[in-house]
Parts: C-alpha cells; sequence; structure tokens
C-alpha cells in the first residue's frame, strides 16, 4: 500500500479529456514533483486529489482510504492541504489571521463556543497566536504578521500561502507552482522551506515550471503530457528521458 | 401606532424604534457584511417573530418573553429549512431564493385569514408584563428593548470578534479558499444565518408589542431593503456600525417633522433622503460610517 496513491485517474470536460487514466505512488516523507507543458493537466490532478473536482474515473487513496469525491474540507481534516497557483489569499486580512485560519478544529469555530465560552477558549487562542507566529517566523514572516495580506510582495505571498496551507497541519501538502514567478533569490527561499517540511516529516507534491527548482528539490519526478504520464522517475533520470525532452522542450 | 402623548413619549418612541432597527441591522449584518449573504428576507424573518408574539399574547395571553423564544424557536427552524438548499448553490442566486421567501411569508400572511385575519392585521396587541411589571411606558419599553439590542449587539460582536467571524470573513472574501483551509462552508452559513433571523425575530416580537397592531403591509420587502440600507451605510462587517446606522437612517428623518413642511410633503420627502442617502454612500462612501477593520 502506497502512502498516497491515484489509480487510473480521468477527467473529462465536455468531451476534452484533461486527464487520461494517469495512476501513480507516492512515497511518504518525499519531494515528488509533477511537470509538463501548460495545458498538461498538472492543476487538474490536484484538483482531483483535493476534492475541488470530481473525477470522471478512478480513485485516490490516502493511507489506504478512498479519497475520492470526499468535499474538500473533508480530505484536509485527513490531512491532505493544498495551495493555488493563484494563491487565493484572503487578501483584506491580516497575515497572522490568513494563518490562524488554517488550524484546523478551533472551539471558537462552534457557534455556541463563539458566544457563551469566551473565557475557556481563551487560552487556546493565546496558544494558536504562539503557533501561527512559529510559522511565520520558520517562513520570515514574523514581522509582517499584523499587515494586510494584499500589501506583502509577491514572493511573500507565495511564502503566506504555504503558511496557511503549514497551519492545517497536513501531512501531505500539494503545492501548486510554488516558485513559479519568483526571483532566483526568492526562489532559494521556497526550496529551503520545501526541505524544512520535509525533514520535519512532511510530504510534499509539487507542481512547477521552475525545471532548475524542481530537479534541485525533488526526489522523483512525474511527467504528464496531455491527460497522460510519460515518464517518471529520479530528476536526473527524466532529464534525460528523450520524450521528456522531446515534448517538454518542444525540440 | 399606541398613544404617543407628549414630547417625552414621542422621543422615546423613537429610540425604541432605534434600538428595534438597531436589532434588525446587527442580525442582517451578520448575513451581509461578515458572511457577503445578501438577504431580502429579514423583514419576513421580523414578521414571523411579530406574528409569533400578536397571536401568543392575545390568543393565548401566553407571557410576551416566552413568546419572543418560541418566535426564535419558529424562525430558526424556518431558515434552517429555506438555509440547507439555498445556500449550497452558489453566491448571488441566494439572494433571488431570499427574495422569493420574502414574498411567500408575506402571502401567508396575508391569506391564511382564520389564523392571521390577513391584510386587517392583528390588534389590541398588550405591552409585555414581568413579575407583575409592565412595561407600559414609552420610557420603561425603551428599557426593555435598549437592552435587548444591547444583548444581540453583544452576540454579535462575539461572533465577529470570534474564530467562527474569521471563518465568515474567510468565506465572504473566498469560498474555496476557506474550503481548502478544512472549513465546512456550508455548515458556517447555515449556522450564521439561523443565528441571523432568530435575532429577526426577536426585534418582530418588539415592535407588535410597541405598535399594538400588525399586518402583513408593516413586513413587506420595502422593509427588507430598508434594514439592508442601514447595514450599508453603518457600515458592512461592523457591528456598532449597525448601531449607529440605525440612529442615523430612523432618527435624523424623524427631525424632518421638526421642519415646518405639511406631512404630504415631509413624508415623500423623508423616502427621497433615504434613496439619496444611499446614493452618496455607494458612491463617496462604500465601507459605510464605520467601516470593518481588519486584524483580530
Amino acid at each position: 500500500m502506497s502512502y498516497f496513491e491515484v489509480q487510473e485517474l480521468s477527467k473529462d470536460f465536455d468531451g476534452l479529456r484533461a486527464v487520461d487514466g494517469f495512476s501513480s505512488g507516492f512515497e511518504q516523507g518525499k519531494v515528488t514533483s509533477l511537470i509538463g507543458p501548460n495545458g498538461a493537466g498538472k492543476t487538474t490532478v490536484f484538483n482531483l486529489m483535493s476534492g475541488f473536482l470530481q473525477a470522471t474515473k478512478g480513485r485516490v487513496l490516502y493511507r489506504g482510504t478512498d479519497i475520492t469525491g470526499m468535499a474538500p474540507f473533508k480530505i484536509v481534516e485527513r490531512g491532505v492541504a493544498r495551495t493555488f497557483q493563484d494563491l487565493r489569499l484572503f487578501y483584506h486580512m491580516t497575515v497572522q489571521e490568513n494563518v490562524l485560519l488554517g488550524f484546523q478544529r478551533q472551539r471558537e469555530e462552534k457557534l455556541v463556543e463563539a458566544i457563551f465560552a469566551r473565557r475557556r477558549s481563551r487560552i487556546e487562542r493565546q496558544e494558536l497566536g504562539g503557533r501561527a507566529a512559529e510559522i511565520l517566523g520558520r517562513l520570515g514572516l514574523a514581522a509582517k504578521s499584523r499587515e494586510l495580506a494584499r500589501d506583502l510582495s509577491y514572493g511573500e505571498q507565495k511564502l503566506l500561502a504555504i503558511a496557511r496551507a503549514m497551519a492545517t497541519d497536513a501531512d501531505l501538502l500539494l503545492l501548486d507552482e510554488p516558485a513559479a514567478g519568483l526571483g532566483r533569490h526568492a526562489v532559494e527561499t521556497i526550496l529551503g522551506v520545501i526541505r524544512d517540511l520535509v525533514k520535519g516529516g512532511k510530504t510534499v507534491l509539487l507542481i512547477d515550471h521552475h525545471m532548475e527548482a524542481v530537479m534541485g528539490v525533488s526526489d522523483w519526478v512525474i511527467v504528464l503530457d496531455a491527460g497522460k504520464k510519460i515518464a517518471e522517475g529520479p530528476p536526473e533520470q527524466v532529464q534525460r528521458n528523450d520524450e521528456v525532452i522531446k515534448v517538454y522542450l518542444g525540440l | 401606532m399606541g398613544e404617543v402623548a407628549g414630547p417625552v413619549d414621542y422621543i422615546f418612541y423613537i429610540l425604541i424604534l432605534v434600538s428595534i432597527y438597531a436589532i434588525l441591522a446587527v442580525s442582517l449584518n451578520l448575513l451581509v457584511g461578515m458572511t457577503g449573504l445578501i438577504s431580502m428576507a429579514h423583514a419576513a424573518f421580523m414578521a414571523i417573530g411579530a406574528y409569533t408574539t400578536a397571536l401568543l399574547v392575545t390568543g393565548t395571553g401566553m407571557n410576551f418573553f416566552f413568546t419572543v423564544g418560541i418566535g426564535m424557536l419558529i424562525a430558526a427552524g424556518i431558515s434552517a429549512l429555506l438555509a440547507l438548499p439555498s445556500l449550497r448553490v452558489k453566491g448571488d442566486h441566494y439572494i433571488i431564493a431570499s427574495f422569493g421567501f420574502q414574498v411567500i411569508i408575506i402571502s401567508i400572511l396575508l391569506n391564511w385569514p382564520s389564523l392571521t385575519r390577513g391584510p386587517f392585521g392583528i390588534m389590541g396587541i398588550p405591552r409585555p408584563r414581568l413579575f407583575g411589571f409592565t412595561f407600559a411606558s414609552y420610557q420603561s419599553f425603551f428599557l426593555l428593548s435598549a437592552g435587548l439590542a444591547i444583548v444581540c449587539s453583544l452576540v454579535a460582536w462575539r461572533v465577529s470578534t470570534s474564530a467562527f467571524g474569521a471563518v465568515l470573513r474567510a468565506i465572504r472574501e473566498d469560498e474555496v479558499a476557506a474550503q481548502s483551509l478544512g472549513k465546512d462552508v456550508t455548515r458556517f452559513k447555515v449556522l450564521v444565518f439561523v443565528l441571523g433571523c432568530s435575532l429577526a425575530a426577536v426585534a418582530g416580537s418588539l415592535y407588535a408589542s410597541v405598535a399594538s397592531f400588525i399586518d402583513p403591509f408593516t413586513f413587506d420587502i420595502a422593509e427588507s431593503i430598508f434594514v439592508l440600507a442601514i447595514v450599508i451605510i453603518g457600515g458592512k462587517g461592523n457591528v456598532l456600525g449597525s448601531v449607529l446606522g440605525a440612529v442615523v437612517l430612523i432618527a435624523v428623518p424623524e427631525l424632518l417633522k421638526f421642519l415646518a413642511v405639511p406631512s404630504a410633503i415631509a413624508d415623500p420627502l423623508r423616502r427621497m433622503l433615504y434613496g439619496m442617502l444611499l446614493v452618496v454612500f455607494m458612491r463617496f462612501m462604500p465601507s459605510g460610517l464605520l467601516p470593518e477593520r481588519a486584524g483580530r
């Protein structure tokens, strides 16, 4: 049994097959990258894994449980969280509020407790504040915690998206293009964060276009083209694969 | 509307209206301001409270305070029934669903004469009694209505400053992102909707009791829009803003009465003033008198 597994996953959009019989297993505690040209179906795969899209066919298994078709929030509860290519931060909230929203099963998320039991939840609130500060500290955002998310630089916003996903305490993080559009320095920061996550026992599944970044951080690379898996293996092997070179570089 | 004797009574009567509309606005603000759910049915839920109190107090002689509780429960039940199907639909569809609900409730009140006396309304609704004391004077009734307005505002304030409120604002800003952080978006929407609607019923009970007469026209769609206007002008997402909005939109037009204009002109003038206030606010102060502030 794989830690995380997709079996024969397919998704049709009005006759267009965006993902076509994709099967693969993902190892715990590793960084696996999903690469491929634009329109290869990478983000669709993420949407199927995280419950935001319903698969036409196939299954997604996490720790042996079938999570296909579960509501997104239930998948997060089980320990799979994601980020979005377009970040989807709460731009009108502070950096700290964004992270606080990531924490699961807060007492005050129950309406009755929110109204009647504030004294009891005070300790929890302090504790969550501390955990948020710790996450922001690890990502170098501590000084920004009271700023609005929309006032951050693009690189900082990308870090905040990861911070928010980390706050859910998920074991498996699906990161959609965390390094895209960033300068060299910011890419290094993100890669450092990903390595730290894995060192801390997390499993990371990555989509990115930044080849150097992908190859530098990944333990395993899967190449998609037109919804189909065309190759997978360790980065150095995939880089030398003729079909990959042809599809990916258009040579 | 009751019997307003002198200027002191008149002032307290206005203050009572302010507190009733503060309850309506604060509760609607939970939906519109905090969660981004624009509801056109708030007057209908006010009507549910008003008719529950009016029918039970005049029909069975039940104590006002029990009828408030029962009105809240009925509003909660009906709002849950309405919420479960309609809050699953995305975004603006809910506005239409709530509009439909508003129309249905008023039609039922008009066309069920054996229960509601239809267009004739219910007369002679007595003032509340508590341990032998009757809130007969406007002054004493004001203490009651202001007390309930404070309690409702406190409830709304606690919700808005809690993690629950943070999730509501997250839903307003980006539902998909809220789901991606493990939030059961439908559960939060249904709960806040039920809470907001049951508080609106409290305002209805108070209104029935102070006015001593209600009919279906009191709670028509214009009333729903008026409460929406209070929320928007007061400041979406800001609890105190809704209270301030109620003061401004209830009390300021009343001041027009002191101008030497005949009521035939003053009345349309007041309506025009509402309309103009809305347009001016939307153009120059879209976040209202007291804008929402970020940060918990």
